[in-house]
């Protein structure tokens, strides 16, 4: 038994260099500090570089929080980890992220997250018990991103 | 916040609870079957039961002077709310990011 991938998308104007560096260094830019094991306040958030390397939250009084790990570092193709951001680590998910271009300063962001089975049966039990599935959070993925 | 709506997720973490939840979903139950089927003491089983309520995973209904647990229905979709936030809001601000600042070879 297999709960679906979660697949969103979106493009993004800028090339797929630039796209990847943002993503992996520029993190703590982007990434909504509400998200965070700490909370909103302050944080910075750390992609170590290299299969491997650590995702993780500095708190400002140093304190950190592992969010998973590096498990495909192909730049500025693609990017793959192992995800569990305020879980124990083995119950993560797989994340992988394509950057594809779409021409000179164009680029194309799919994000794909798999692996929910480990959460247990229980998620696809509870998943049947409703009519919503997975599929349905790329809808809300897009409306996120429309109303940007 | 992760300690707000990803409670569900939390909740899913702990093997205890997600047998819990297996149980449940095999049929309703009061606190002190579910402790039978455990290799874990009944106040314990409570505390699990509280974290699953807590999340919304599962919800009670008193019969007579037992409490009946069951799996509640919006559980999953608690999950699915919060990870369409997350993605959604880094989504938005990566791209907000990522076209407003110089790639660094050219700077």
């Amino acid at each position: 038994m297999t709960a679906a991938p979660l697949l969103t998308a979106f493009d993004v104007a800028c090339s797929a260099d630039h796209a990847f560096d943002v993503w992996t260094t520029r993190t703590a830019m982007w990434w909504p500090k509400d998200h965070t094991v700490g909370g909103a306040g302050e944080v910075d958030v750390v992609i170590e570089h290299g299969v491997g390397g650590r995702l993780l939250e500095r708190r400002g009084d140093g304190t950190e929080h592992v969010w998973g790990e590096i498990t495909t570092w192909e730049p500025p193709a693609r990017l793959g980890f192992r995800w569990h951001i305020g879980r124990p680590a083995r119950v993560a998910t797989d994340v992988e992220v394509r950057f594809v271009p779409q021409g000179e300063d164009a680029t194309r962001v799919e994000i794909e997250q798999h692996g929910f089975e480990r959460f247990g049966e229980e998620a696809e039990v509870l998943r049947k018990r409703n009519t919503v599935g997975w599929g349905s959070l790329a809808t809300h993925f897009r409306t996120a991103i429309e109303g940007d | 916040m992760v300690t707000d709506a990803g409670a569900a997720f939390d909740a899913l973490g702990d093997p205890q609870r997600r047998e819990i939840l297996r149980l449940l979903a095999d049929g309703d139950k009061p606190v002190h079957e579910l402790a039978a089927a455990l290799p874990i003491s009944r106040p314990a089983v409570s505390r699990h039961l509280r974290v699953l309520k807590d999340a919304g995973l599962v919800d009670q209904r008193a019969e007579g002077t037992e409490r009946i647990y069951h799996l509640h229905d919006g559980g999953m979709e608690a999950v699915q709310r919060y990870l369409a936030t997350v993605w959604g809001d880094a989504a938005a601000r990566f791209r907000l990011v990522a076209e407003n600042t110089t790639p660094k070879k050219k700077r």
